[in-house]
């Protein structure tokens, strides 16, 4: 197989320099077209922020892989930060498993991360609008999809949060039913707290509250979440009221203490209530745990439900792997039998097998000896007629890349109605 | 044939609860994706051992409380099998196969395989709504108390932050707190009309029938327990632990009362 990868990702490079090689989907748009009429007579070129990968099949041999890295460094203005020693080369069926395996979301750094398969999927969408897509990556990336698919519904790889905030909302619904029917207090702002916020709203939380300090970044932060804004004075009210709250304040002195909590408890009819904590320092009174029905989780909570996802992600990966291997096997029986010898073979046998039967039909009609000269001269007439085809597709494969070929060779199983075996 | 069956019926409980008892605790594959059909398999044993024994024995299998035990078995099985078909909790099954297991394995190891009716009394129509009360009634206890079990062990996993496979494998608690209370009344309607039932039945079949007969006073306690408990969480709103605690409690008491009425008066002490 032609193909050839040249890329860099989180293994080999840091993110300084993979942000510097990054290309959205706009630039791929303008560089993919000159890449391809300078390097490649095909290619697609997956960029993230983990990762920039040339897939592609060389125009001639005079192209090496170092000019290709050149190109795209230099079209990064990145010579000072990016060396050839960042990337990786890798061809055919090596190529090929290593897009499968970032596609399924074991190459990850987040292993089972969801949004790379998207992510692939725009890449080659990109390559296609450009009209730089062959028949080989054609079938390469539909067997990617088709493995990342397979990967997310067949195994749990990307089940489970391993996000710190997802990681809140994952406990939140191991509590509740239903966070739609839920309501959600937000104390403070963090990143973390915000994250959950918005999380929590992507549930459709039915309503939430942001208290803050700074009443205009309540606001702020109530716009973008649809939320009500509340004082901070009025936080032992809604207690009552509210199921799931993210406390994130930088203060000395708890925000919430036992007797808060407790008589918001009694308030609410004892449901139990959700609270996380997590400030630096703690903004809610450890002993608040102590009462029934109350849920106070911290940060290192989260952090051990993330890690513990994870770790199950990572058992995961044997039986990802056993798809890919699966899907390559695949790759390669198409591959193969889009190669010029076995089509040939499938063509005579074709024929072969028609003139049989025909000649069958007439067994009786002719003497032995008669019926041994008509097979001969049908024999020696179908040897004729696929004389022409057969020196045809021969020549289809000298010098040619496989696409062309994959694409002269997938024209002559249509037209003689060849059927893979 | 009838022995075959009645021997092999409990290792097969056994063996579907040890692989419910693999997915739930070991998050091991292979059972995960068996285990609902061998639980399948062994519950269409189990009828099909119901219905040979019914035909062979020339009676219901409801005439002696080992026998008893053995549809008790069989129908918080068949229970817990359509609250997985029908619900999203998939996983808890292991706790239900067991109390099953053991069911079973007392009632293959106790239970005579009497001929014909060893009672004529028994031959009526109000006993047997009686009867299916009665196993509808404790199936159901019996799965409130395992939500309420299922209940303390989320509970407790949260709050010692137990974040493993077990954890991970349960439901939520409003969910199990929802199956715990829906089971309990299910169980308090059905013990209603087993009392109702039995009330009209009892003075019509037994002429030395008593109002002390030790398994009517503690039908009678079960349901006066049940009614409280319920009660006590209608009126003053209780959720969560406490109700999770009443539940496992309550199937406890009546488990004890039963044992306790059944060591007094035999089946009922009438005959």
């Amino acid at each position: 197989m032609d193909l050839v990868l040249i890329g860099l990702n989180h293994k080999t490079a840091s993110v300084e320099v993979r942000e510097k090689l990054y290309y959205t989907l706009d630039e791929v748009e303008k560089v993919l077209p000159e890449i391809v009429q300078l390097f490649l007579k095909e290619g697609v070129l997956l960029s993230t922020c983990n990762r920039t990968e040339l897939y592609g099949v060389f125009r001639d041999e005079s192209v090496k892989c170092e000019d290709v890295i050149n190109f795209l460094i230099s079209g990064k203005r990145a010579e000072d930060i990016v060396k050839h020693s960042h990337f990786y080369i890798m061809r055919s069926y090596d190529a090929v498993r290593h897009l499968l395996e970032v596609a399924s979301g074991i190459d990850s750094m987040l292993i089972g991360d969801v949004q790379i398969l998207g992510q692939v999927k725009d890449a080659y969408e990109v390559a296609v609008k450009c009209g730089v897509v062959g028949t080989l990556l054609h079938e390469v990336f539909h067997t990617a999809f088709r493995t990342g698919k397979r990967a997310k519904t067949e195994t749990a790889i990307s089940e489970g949060a391993v996000s710190v905030s997802y990681a809140a909302v994952e406990l939140a619904e191991k509590i509740f039913a239903d966070i739609s029917k839920k309501k959600g207090l937000l104390i403070g702002a963090g990143e973390t707290a915000e994250l959950t916020a918005k999380h929590l709203v992507s549930r459709g939380i039915n309503e939430l509250y942001i208290a803050n300090r700074t009443i205009e970044r309540a606001e702020k932060l109530a716009k973008e979440f649809n939320g009500k804004v509340v004082k901070l004075d009025e936080i032992q009210d809604k207690l009552g009221e509210v199921d799931i709250v993210i406390s994130s304040v930088a203060v000395n002195d708890y925000i919430l203490n036992f007797s808060q909590v407790k008589s918001a408890m009694a308030k609410r009819g004892n449901k139990p209530i959700l609270i996380i904590d997590i400030g630096v320092p703690r903004n809610v009174d450890p002993k608040v745990r102590e009462i029934e029905n109350v849920f106070l989780e911290d940060i290192d909570s989260l952090e051990a439900i993330a890690k513990a996802n994870y770790e199950r992600r990572l058992n995961e990966i044997p039986k990802v792997q056993k798809i890919i291997d699966e899907e390559l096997k695949n790759l390669i029986k198409w591959y193969d039998a889009h190669q010029v010898a076995p089509t040939i073979k499938l063509l005579r046998e074709r024929f072969e097998k028609i003139r049989q039967a025909e000649i069958e039909k007439y067994r009786n009609k002719f003497s032995p000896e008669d019926f041994q000269k008509v097979d001969a001269l049908t024999r020696s007439l179908v040897n004729k007629l696929l004389h022409t085809p057969t020196v045809s597709i021969r020549e289809s494969s000298n010098g040619k890349p496989d696409s062309e070929r994959i694409k002269f060779i997938q024209f002559v199983r249509e037209l003689f109605g060849l059927e893979q075996k | 044939m009838l022995k075959i069956f009645k021997f092999l019926l409990p290792f097969l409980y056994i063996a579907t609860s040890w692989m419910y008892g693999r997915a739930f605790f070991k998050d091991d594959s292979l059972a995960k994706r068996l285990k609902t059909k061998f639980l399948v398999f062994t519950l269409t044993f189990h009828f099909i051992y119901l219905i040979i024994r019914t035909a062979e024995l020339k009676h219901p299998p409801v005439t002696s409380i080992f026998e008893l035990l053995c549809v008790l078995g069989f129908s918080l099985s068949l229970a817990y099998i359509l609250i997985e078909s029908m619900t999203k909790i998939k996983n808890t099954g292991f706790f239900a196969t067991l109390i099953s297991s053991l069911l079973v394995l007392i009632a293959g190891i106790f239970s005579r395989d009497v001929y014909g009716f060893e009672h004529d009394v028994l031959k009526n129509e109000l006993l047997a709504l009686h009867v299916t009360s009665a196993l509808v009634g404790y199936s159901a206890f019996a799965l409130s108390a395992i939500y309420g079990l299922l209940y303390i062990m989320l509970y407790h996993k949260l709050r010692t932050k137990t974040f493993d496979t077990v954890y991970k494998n349960l439901p939520n608690l409003e969910t199990i707190e929802s199956m715990m209370y829906k089971s309990a009344i299910v169980g308090f309607v059905a013990l209603t009309l087993v009392i109702i039932f039995g009330f009209i039945w009892l003075p019509r079949a037994f002429e030395n029938f008593s109002y002390t007969d030790a398994k009517l006073v503690g039908t009678f306690m079960i349901w006066i327990v049940y009614a409280g408990g319920l009660g006590v969480k209608k009126i003053t709103s209780l959720t969560g632990k406490k109700t999770a605690l009443m539940s496992i409690i309550g199937f406890i008491l009546a488990f004890i009362l039963m044992a306790f009425a059944n060591a007094l008066s035999g089946f009922h002490k009438f005959y």
